[in-house]
């Protein structure tokens, strides 16, 4: 997820509380030293309670892809000036493990904890997309809360899209599934 | 190998009193929209994990290092495209980062 860091006018910079909320991560902002749910976008303590980050475009793929589609792009340098082990990700264990930790739910028949899934909000509704399906209808046509959901992917940049019947951008972002069931737990799924 | 009981016990100790203590001293919860016994560590204290700010990036042409196939979360914004490979941010969670005037939170 990405997200803009000017907050109702003034630039705010994050760090990690190592603090959970059902499976998310609560990052925090070193201003106000509110917690923020990472997946949410949204302050969950602190002074800054209810308020809302603004949700920018982000695509994940592969580096190959993207530099074609953007040659002059730049890549985040390995000095960070932190001294650690980049060739691997930390997290290539838990990538590959079926479960998550999920003790708030149970899990609907044929469905994986984490497997991924587009999630969308309208009007205080959630719903759920698994990017499976998606990929393999390259488009999916839906209603839901009253309005035309569109999702469309493209393999040839990874670019996945949510449109309205308008074509308006609607705000999606992919998770896992018991991530997202987490902080929708009245979710509708696709 | 046999654990000392008497060691157990301290560490009963610490992750039944100490540790949610230490979890939640330095926040202000007064105010919030969560119940707090729904808030747990992840383990790492605050900072543990340590965020990026004011990144160095490199071009393209010159990112040696970088594989064809890795993954990475790319943005475009502002005219300027920036990609964070993944097997970087999963060491931060955070960038703060800025795209011309736009302050910008990459997040993992």
């Amino acid at each position: 997820m990405v997200y803009s860091r000017q907050i109702k006018g003034t630039e705010r910079f994050f760090g990690v509380s190592g603090l959970l909320y059902r499976s998310n991560v609560l990052m925090y902002d070193r201003g106000s030293e509110s917690l923020w749910s990472q997946i949410k976008g949204e302050a969950v303590t602190g002074p800054l309670t209810g308020t809302e980050l603004e949700v920018l475009p982000s695509t994940l793929t592969t580096w190959k892809k993207w530099r074609m589609q953007h040659p002059d792009t730049q890549v985040l340098s390995l000095e960070t000036g932190f001294s650690r082990n980049y060739a691997t990700d930390p997290y290539l264990d838990y990538y590959a493990q079926q479960s998550g930790f999920r003790s708030f739910f149970k899990l609907g028949p044929g469905e994986k904890e984490k497997e991924l899934v587009v999630g969308i909000v309208i009007d205080g509704k959630a719903k759920a997309y698994p990017l499976k399906e998606i990929k393999k209808a390259i488009q999916i046509k839906d209603k839901f809360a009253g309005i035309d959901v569109v999702l469309s992917f493209d393999a040839s940049t990874d670019q996945l899209s949510v449109v309205d019947g308008s074509g308006n951008n609607i705000e999606q972002i992919t998770v896992y599934w018991f991530v997202w069931k987490g902080i929708w737990a009245d979710t509708a799924r696709y | 190998m046999k654990t000392n009981p008497s060691i157990s016990v301290l560490w009963l100790v610490l992750l039944i009193v100490v540790f949610p203590f230490l979890a939640s001293a330095s926040w202000d919860y007064s105010k919030r929209s969560i119940p707090l016994d729904e808030i747990l560590s992840g383990g790492p204290p605050r900072d543990g994990i340590p965020a990026l700010t004011e990144p160095a990036f490199v071009a393209a042409d010159r990112a040696g290092f970088m594989r064809a196939d890795e993954q990475v979360m790319g943005v475009f914004l502002n005219g300027i495209a920036k990609a964070y490979p993944t097997r970087i941010l999963s060491w931060h969670e955070l960038v703060n980062d800025r795209f011309g005037k736009q302050p910008v939170l990459v997040s993992w």
